[in-house]
């Protein structure tokens, strides 16, 4: 059988013109827990698909426990016991916890009838395994993430997986469940199954693997053992070059604040939030998910509205009703989930940019457009946010997506929006970039826009902001001054009660 | 003249120049088979006023399929709108208070109009404001806006129709331009200028495109969606007067077949592929194909059942030749060809 | 939890069915009468049959507009089929002629819409035209007179299961449609439930791209979902034309809005991958015993129309805001 459970040997996979993967290898022993490591759009998620056989390779060749093979099928994938837990877990929120836990190994053994004793004890056994407690007649459209990925677990292990491969299991999870998961690792590990873990958040990777493989651009950059790795070396490897975030100053701060909210209050999301925003700083709120931060900055524009609190812009208190009339009142948002929230993906570059202006630019009796003001304010647009592009008339998907998100920071900035919330703003973004809307941000803030940054990338916050607000579980829990603090003691700062 | 027409067709895209093409054929194909009947100024007028008629209703239809969705319920609109502006027009209802045919005849389009919008408003306010899905909610208010009709006409028909009307439905401009025809132009005029000049129309685009991304943007989905569905009932109750004007009669339960072949026109306009996109000139040229088509199958003494399969056949063949698939198939037979050229 | 489940779903249909019938009986005391009770029993057996159907194809998430034109054809088909051989057979084998027809004409629906990605609602619309004219082409007439109807079809209409002597003295019979609505719909509810590859139908409606990750093949669970939908329509239309006695392609027409109704107030959600036997059941109860008795009430016909399409409407809104209002809980 040799030493591996799994080898890939130069794996190669392209799509049209875009080469996902360039001749890469990765190799996993028997109960070695090994993380996939790399940017947005480095190729993890393709690689893990050529593994779970719904991508065939252009070439290269695949080995488990020795048996050679060039393409795979899910099936056979499933049956030499690889399990894969995507993003979305792939559950069925209309069924219960025991159907959905039982569900993969009724369709492995082509089970044709369907015996409810028998998967509710399959479904029994696996969870009590876990050791969480989850009702087995519940929906799993009801459970809360966390639980959600224990029934996903349960289904894996239920296969006899040999191998798990998780793809970027934290992202949708609280403090409390990342917790959890850690502990469910690490009794996977006791069970001698290995275990593929894909992140880009190091300090996760650092607390679960064994060892590490670095992914860039489709290639290789690396492959060892934990103890070779630390922080700015990964960083240096994921990105390929040396960056160096320079912590904001802001110039002169006025005395009365732009924004000022009152004691904002929503059932389940957050609660008696009290905060200011001056003009020139940066302002950053920071929490793991689940700690209300995209409910509260959706809040303030006007996408849901509060059960109790105030908002006043520039004095003067608003009473929101829908994002136009935060539009109109000068509050610009930036979303968190660029392709599905921020962009037009079939529409053009253009009409990307002027979505925001369309009402600005049409005040007059049958509501007509001003074409020529629309394309002067859109070229000044992509001029001085420097985004490349070949032809604003093409779809916004054919931009990289950094560019993409220039886009979305150019369609608020031709609101002269007054103050600016920007949600993770450089999530799938490649390095240049981030640091071209750092600069950006930066000199927002200077120009005088009020700047709220929401992120959970602490790297980001302490570069771009001047004055962090911690956010845990709907409460403010501490504020800070940028550069007091440093990225460890941050992220010790995001659990605190 | 030559160089301004190179640069005006250089920017017309694919589809407009393919639907043109296609038009032309047709015309020439199915002309020839009965060259007398077809090129005859009596026909031409005929199709004309037919495709006036096919046309507002697709209208109706368009202004809701830009926003991503679907109104059934339009043919049910335009006989409620026709049958309440009728019976005031034939003084069945006010006809003590209002005497005077001429006031009865404006006050019967006003409320036809207003009835119109205000179906719409009911059919926006559950789309719109509580987000129940379109097809579910048109399919119900269809059901509720025939029902009205019934009540009113309390099951039989409504025959009869003022004069004006029967002018409208009938007689031409010049003695040569069907009324009807300037009416389906004048509403396909209003409706590009709207959707190709307006913020409402570039708003709607938008939210068909990517309705959360529209919220997101800063527009208001409700206010979008509401005006659309006005708007698709004003065109409803425009396509109940025209169909009025052409029957002479009102019933509740008239053109169950016009959704069908107004949603034929959509399609092949391209209106419904890629939510968001859809040029009027390009649902007009599908409208004058569809058009011919009909004509052609009506002189060739053709049963309904031809029809209706053909009309089947169609729809299912465009949603077919837009899918990635047989794309793709066409683009292999193509660069195959290109090959054996070579 | 178990018990608190079952108040949310088919209680509270059954219970508004309850309701509904008491407070027609106070207005109408006739309607408690064994006569309407057996009348609407049997009015029942079309929309249930259907509308099981129906369900089928709302729980995958699609909506599909040809249920009354297959219904149709599968009985024309299966009408002129039997004319042609002259032969008179039971008329059980009849029914599951026409169902199996039915289920293949459905499946082209189901085979085009998942091959190609179609949505299944806008195909539909085209093959609705297709399937309700298409064999009149070739056909000389489309009427099939009662003379040329076979002799034990027509008999389904006067068979009875059960009888009642009423208090005039007349009896009155509850039809063995009501035997083929049972076998149905207890058919039906062992291959959903009881089946691997129906509970499939089940999960593509709650989330169709983990079909396939999980193990199942999607096209295998949609061709099955619209060959069970092909067929309830297939079977409700010959029952319907065995009652009428003749046949005329344009008779069926009309009932497709009762079956959607029934199947909405049957809790079918397309969005979220959910319907049961049980609830459609309810849900035609409901459509019936209203439909059924707004003339014994005084209501004049023409007001019905109005009546079904409130009815879709409330359905409708109940049934989307009753989801979001339990997932907020």
């Amino acid at each position: 059988m040799g030493e591996y459970l799994l080898e890939m040997n130069e794996i190669s996979k392209s799509f049209q013109a875009v080469h996902a993967l360039d001749h890469v290898s990765f190799k996993i022993k028997p109960g070695e827990a090994k993380c996939l490591v790399g940017e947005n759009g480095c190729g993890k998620s393709t690689l893990i698909k050529v593994i779970s056989g719904v991508y065939t390779p252009d070439s290269g060749s695949i080995t488990i426990k020795g048996k050679t093979y060039t393409s795979l099928t899910p099936t056979q994938s499933i049956a030499a016991g690889i399990q894969v837990i995507y993003q979305d877990f792939s559950l069925f929120p209309n069924l219960t916890v025991a159907e959905n836990i039982a569900m993969g190994y009724n369709l492995y053994y082509k089970n044709k009838i369907v015996n409810k004793k028998k998967n509710r004890e399959m479904a029994k056994k696996m969870i009590d395994e876990i050791g969480v407690s989850i009702a087995l007649d519940k929906e799993v459209g009801k459970l809360s993430v966390g639980e959600k990925q224990v029934v996903a677990i349960c289904r894996a292990l239920l296969l006899d997986a040999e191998l798990i491969i998780m793809d970027e299991p934290t992202t949708a999870l609280t403090a409390k469940e990342v917790g959890s998961l850690y502990r469910i690792i690490d009794d996977l590990k006791k069970k001698g199954i290995a275990l593929i873990f894909v992140s880009h958040k190091l300090n996760e990777v650092f607390e679960v693997a064994e060892s590490i493989c670095v992914l860039r651009d489709g290639k290789n950059v690396i492959d060892g053992s934990k103890e070779d790795f630390d922080e700015t070396k990964m960083t240096y490897y994921m990105t390929g070059r040396n960056v160096v975030f320079t912590p904001f100053s802001p110039g002169k701060i006025e005395k009365a604040p732009m924004l000022r909210i009152e004691h904002l209050n929503k059932e389940n999301q957050y609660q008696d939030i009290t905060f200011n925003l001056y003009q020139g700083e940066v302002l950053g709120i920071t929490g793991l998910l689940g700690s209300g931060r995209t409910e509260l900055a959706e809040s303030i524009f006007g996408l849901q509205k509060p059960d109790s609190g105030k908002i006043f812009l520039e004095g003067k208190e608003l009473c929101l009703k829908g994002s136009d009339s935060a539009v109109n009142a000068g509050i610009g948002y930036l979303p968190e989930d660029r392709l599905t929230q921020g962009l037009f993906l079939n529409v053009s570059i253009r009409k990307n940019i002027s979505a925001g202006i369309i009402r600005k630019f049409s005040k007059n009796f049958l509501h007509i457009i001003d074409r020529k003001g629309i394309y002067k304010e859109v070229a000044n647009q992509v001029e001085s946010l420097k985004i490349k592009l070949g032809d604003l008339e093409n779809p916004v998907s054919s931009l990289s997506g950094g560019n993409q998100q220039r886009v979305v920071l150019a369609k608020w900035l031709s609101i002269r929006p007054k103050v600016l919330l920007l949600n993770c703003p450089t999530v799938g973004v490649d390095v240049g970039s981030k640091q071209n809307i750092h600069e950006t941000i930066k000199r927002l803030a200077k120009e005088g826009i009020g700047i709220i940054v929401i992120s959970d990338d602490l790297m980001e916050v302490l570069s771009v902001c001047s004055r962090v607000l911690v956010m845990n579980k709907g409460k403010f829990t501490g504020e800070y001054l940028a550069n007091e603090l440093e990225e460890e003691s941050l992220q010790r700062m995001l659990v605190k009660e | 003249m030559k160089e301004t027409l190179k640069k005006y067709l250089k920017n017309c895209d694919k589809r407009t120049i393919s639907l043109l093409f296609i038009t032309v054929l047709l015309i020439l194909v199915i002309g020839s088979m009965n060259p007398k009947s077809f090129f005859s100024v009596y026909n031409f007028k005929s199709m004309s006023r037919q495709l006036a008629e096919i046309g507002i209703y697709g209208l109706a239809l368009f202004t809701i399929v830009i926003s991503g969705g679907l109104n059934l319920s339009i043919v049910a609109i335009a006989n409620l709108s026709a049958i309440c502006g009728g019976c005031i027009m034939q003084g069945l209802i006010l006809g003590d208070v209002i005497t005077d045919p001429f006031m009865r005849l404006i006050l019967g389009i006003l409320v036809s109009l207003t009835v119109g919008v205000l179906s719409g408003v009911i059919n926006g306010y559950f789309v719109a404001g509580l987000g129940l899905t379109a097809v579910l909610v048109t399919s119900a208010t269809s059901q509720l806006f025939q029902g009205i009709a019934l009540v009113i006409t309390k099951g039989s028909a409504i025959v009869g129709a003022p004069e004006a009307i029967i002018k409208l439905g009938s007689g031409d401009l010049w003695g040569n331009v069907p009324y009807l025809m300037l009416l389906a132009v004048i509403c396909y005029g209003i409706t590009h200028f709207v959707f190709e000049y307006t913020s409402y129309g570039e708003q709607c685009r938008l939210l068909g495109a990517n309705a959360t991304a529209n919220r997101y943007s800063g527009n208001s989905n409700f206010r979008t969606l509401m005006k659309s569905y006005m708007l698709s009932g004003f065109f409803s109750a425009v396509g109940g007067l025209v169909s009025y004007s052409r029957m002479c009669a009102l019933r509740s339960d008239y053109g169950n077949s016009l959704t069908s072949t107004a949603m034929l026109v959509i399609l092949m306009g391209g209106a419904w592929i890629v939510a968001g996109g859809g040029k009027i000139i390009n649902i007009f040229i599908a409208l004058l194909s569809i058009q011919v088509i009909s004509s052609g199958l009506t002189l060739a003494g053709t049963s309904n059942f031809t029809r209706n399969t053909i009309w089947g056949l169609l729809l299912v063949g465009i949603l077919l030749l837009g899918t990635p698939q047989i794309k793709e198939k066409f683009m292999k037979l193509r660069s195959r060809r290109r090959q054996y050229k070579v | 939890m178990k018990k608190a489940l079952k108040i949310n779903d088919l209680t509270i249909r059954l219970a508004l069915f309850f309701l509904i019938l008491i407070v027609f009986a106070c207005i109408e005391p006739a309607v408690l009468s064994a006569s309407n009770i057996v009348s609407m029993i049997n009015d029942s057996i079309f929309n249930g049959i259907a509308a099981l159907g129906m369900m089928v194809i709302m729980v995958t998430g699609n909506f599909d507009l040809s249920s009354m034109s297959i219904g149709m054809v599968a009985s024309f088909v299966t009408l002129k089929f039997y004319s042609l051989i002259g032969y008179d057979g039971d008329f059980f084998t009849m029914f599951l002629i026409a169902g199996v027809i039915g289920a293949f004409f459905a499946m082209i629906n189901g085979f085009l819409a998942q091959k190609y990605r179609l949505s299944g609602f806008v195909v539909s619309i085209g093959t609705n035209l297709i399937f309700g004219s298409f064999f009149f082409i070739f056909m000389k007439s489309s009427y099939i007179k009662e003379a040329l109807m076979p002799k034990r079809l027509l008999n389904v209409r006067t068979t009875a299961v059960f009888s009642i002597k009423t208090a005039s003295g007349i009896m009155a019979n509850i039809n063995i449609g009501i035997v083929v609505l049972i076998i149905t719909a207890v058919l039906l509810w062992l291959l959903l439930n009881k089946t691997q590859i129906g509970r499939g139908i089940y999960a593509i409606g709650g989330d169709a791209q983990a079909v396939e990750r999980v193990g199942y093949s999607s096209m295998k669970i949609t061709l099955l979902a619209y060959a069970l939908f092909g067929a309830c329509a297939g079977i409700a239309g010959i029952y319907f034309y065995s009652n009428a006695g003749t046949f005329e392609p344009a008779m069926i027409a009309d009932k497709g809005a009762d079956v959607i109704a029934s199947a909405i107030f049957g809790g079918c959600n397309m969005q979220d991958g959910k319907g049961t036997v049980g609830g459609i059941l309810a849900g035609v109860a409901i459509i019936t015993i209203i439909k059924g008795n707004l003339i014994l009430l005084g209501v004049p016909s023409y007001y019905i129309t109005f009546v079904v399409g409130t009815m879709i409407l409330l359905g409708v809104l109940f049934s989307t805001l009753g989801e979001k209002h339990f997932r907020k809980a």
